[in-house]
């Protein structure tokens, strides 16, 4: 009976996990239609082709952003229903550089330098590709975001990181502008779903990124911490390198 | 120059296409991202004109239009709020929302930028005469 009702309230608490994750998702969204939309406005009253060219670059960049979230959401929806990883042996550094690849152009059009800081060539993890990549996208899109956004920070530079840290693997997003504290990410979780900014202090939107990522690291038996890079302030994730791996 | 309007918009891609057409209009637009900088930006230079998000970081946009009337010289400068947020969503009445001065609360996404330049025109019709 008790195990029953074990059952149901873990029930209960995926399910308003979910439901807060796509209402801070659907609020979120609203930007990226909005932009598309009075791009698009834009577009049709102008006649100068110079013009015309960026706004049809800041419409691609609007809704490829979109699309990544959305399809971010999807997997870690998908990953809730079947519960299936397709683990293998994953270099996290290619990861990272994959991530980075994808970010680039968004980067760029906020004016944010994007870098990838690898000291060495590190073991491999064991983990889900697709799920490891979509967790640093997101991660990293939230980044991008909170540190253009802040207009304190002149030169905002947002950098994945790989760091050996007693065995295991420190691998995280970090940024010369501010960064949620542990308190503030907490309270941050608690209040998803239910506020419209709930990091105001850290970004005005209600960095869904953020939480995706955190729902995707926890897929992979991981947890998303406060963390601290050479002067740079972030989150990251610990991942223990493959043993096995590392005789072959 | 009665066409000054100070744009407060969190989101630089959103506030450059608000700017753009704003700009095509005839109008002045000077933009800040956060409600501390739209402060002092007014300190400078007195608006004709507000138009502002009401998701903004670290002050909520009532708190900002509280502070606003707070001073003398800002008090019957109008506002025109263009939000992400449905009004209905805020804690906030019409009746509050006169006793703000806000002049029109358009929602973003049923808003388009012809629909918000013409309502900027019916709060600051001297300016495209």
């Amino acid at each position: 009976m008790d195990s029953r009702r074990d059952d149901s309230a873990m029930h209960q608490s995926l399910v308003f996990g979910q439901d807060s994750l796509f209402s801070s998702l659907a609020e979120y969204i609203k930007t990226p239609f909005v932009q598309i939309s009075y791009a698009s406005e834009l577009l049709s009253d102008t006649t100068n082709p110079v013009a015309a060219q960026t706004l049809i670059q800041s419409i691609a960049l609007s809704s490829q952003g979109a699309l990544r979230l959305l399809d971010n959401y999807l997997l870690y929806q998908s990953l809730q229903k079947a519960g299936q990883l397709a683990l293998e042996p994953i270099s996290l550094n290619a990861i990272l550089y994959d991530a980075a690849h994808v970010l680039q152009p968004y980067a760029t059009s906020l004016g944010c330098e994007l870098r990838v800081q690898l000291d060495h060539k590190y073991e491999p993890v064991i983990a889900d590709r697709q799920v490891l990549r979509s967790a640093f996208v997101s991660l990293g899109n939230s980044f991008i975001e909170a540190a253009t956004f802040q207009q304190e920070t002149k030169s905002p530079l947002v950098s994945f990181v790989v760091r050996r840290r007693s065995g295991s693997l420190n691998t995280g997003v970090f940024t010369n502008g501010q960064s949620p504290t542990t308190q503030q990410l907490q309270r941050a979780k608690a209040l998803q779903g239910k506020a419209h900014q709930p990091m105001p202090e850290f970004m005005n939107s209600t960095g869904v990124g953020m939480f995706i990522a955190d729902a995707l690291f926890s897929q992979l038996n991981t947890t998303m911490k406060v963390a601290q890079d050479k002067g740079l302030r972030g989150l990251a994730a610990t991942f223990l390198p493959s043993q096995q791996l590392q005789l072959v | 120059m009665s066409n000054h309007i100070l744009l407060i918009e969190p989101d630089s891609l959103t506030a450059s296409h608000i700017q753009e057409h704003l700009r095509l209009r005839g109008f002045n637009v000077v933009w800040k991202n956060n409600a501390q900088d739209a402060i002092s930006a007014a300190d400078t230079r007195m608006p004709n004109l507000i138009i502002m998000e009401m998701l903004l970081a670290a002050h909520s946009g009532v708190e900002f239009l509280y502070e606003l009337r707070s001073y003398t010289e800002w008090q019957k400068v109008p506002v025109i709020i263009f939000s992400h947020l449905r009004l209905d969503t805020l804690n906030l009445t019409t009746k509050s929302l006169d006793k703000l001065g806000v002049s029109a609360y358009l929602y973003k996404p049923e808003t388009s930028l012809r629909r918000l330049g013409q309502r900027v025109s019916i709060v600051m019709p001297s300016a495209t005469s």
